[in-house]
């Protein structure tokens, strides 16, 4: 199957009659977290003791959260195209959050 | 799908198979006939009314394997739509690790263990108990509709 690249959100305006459309390349926000999870790599490796105190917020280890966050990327990519949220108002805007 | 239909009949009048068989081998075809169908409408089950069907997300559904679907129609014509592949319900069990430690630490002495919850197995096992993959359906008497199903 065909991965998605981007994420496009539509905005439709009716009584102003505005239509927005919001294409987010997540194949280069995947590419930018992957950057990250390598980088937060390399600094674990290289200043072990400053990478434990940068890198734990509140518990929160952020090397996994990074890891966690390009996966989610990497597997909302594998669906391939789907609309992922549409809300209509009766007489008024309608937004859809697509896959393609 | 007539041919298929005729040879089963055949088969079922020359002794072939059982007339059992034969029942189980046509209900098949007819349910694959409905996902097919479901799949080229590219959403709602056949038993999701005919105003909801009008409203389909234009967006295919083809390819991505199953969905959990959430309807809500209100009575002034104002609708939302959310498809969420089942897939993914399971990979955003990765997501625990934004739990902080503490946090989990006081799931662990409960032990709940949330990174190996198996959503997609839970919302399987509710919708194999319904014969339309239904799992929620609310219908108001001021007209709001609400379905939640897997497809």
């Amino acid at each position: 199957m065909r991965r998605s690249n981007f994420m496009i959100i539509d905005i439709n305006d009716s009584d102003s009659r505005k239509k927005i459309k919001i294409p987010i390349p997540i194949f280069v926000l995947g590419d930018a977290v992957e950057a990250t999870a390598d980088l937060i790599y390399l600094l674990s490796l290289l200043m072990p003791r400053t990478a434990r105190k940068l890198l734990n917020i509140r518990g929160i280890e952020i090397r996994s959260v990074v890891e966690a966050v390009f996966a989610t990327i990497e597997d909302v990519r594998g669906f391939g195209s789907f609309v992922l949220v549409e809300v209509q108002e009766a007489h008024g805007t309608a937004v859809c959050i697509r896959m393609v | 799908m007539n041919e298929e239909r005729l040879k089963i009949l055949e088969m079922v009048s020359q002794g072939k198979i059982s007339s059992e068989e034969g029942v189980r081998l046509l209900e098949a075809l007819e349910s694959d006939r409905d996902a097919e169908a479901g799949r080229a409408a590219g959403n709602a089950p056949d038993s999701y009314n005919a105003d909801s069907r009008k409203n389909r997300p234009a967006g295919g559904s083809g390819g991505q394997g199953r969905m959990l679907r959430i309807r809500i129609e209100e009575e002034d014509g104002s609708r939302v739509n959310v498809n969420v592949p089942l897939g993914l319900l399971r990979s955003l069990g990765k997501l625990t690790s934004l739990i902080p430690r503490d946090v989990k630490d006081k799931l662990d002495d409960q032990e709940i263990d949330l990174a190996n919850l198996d959503i997609e197995g839970i919302l399987d096992a509710m919708s194999e108990g319904t014969s339309d993959g239904h799992l929620v359906d609310i219908d108001e008497a001021d007209g709001d509709k609400v379905s939640i199903y897997i497809e």
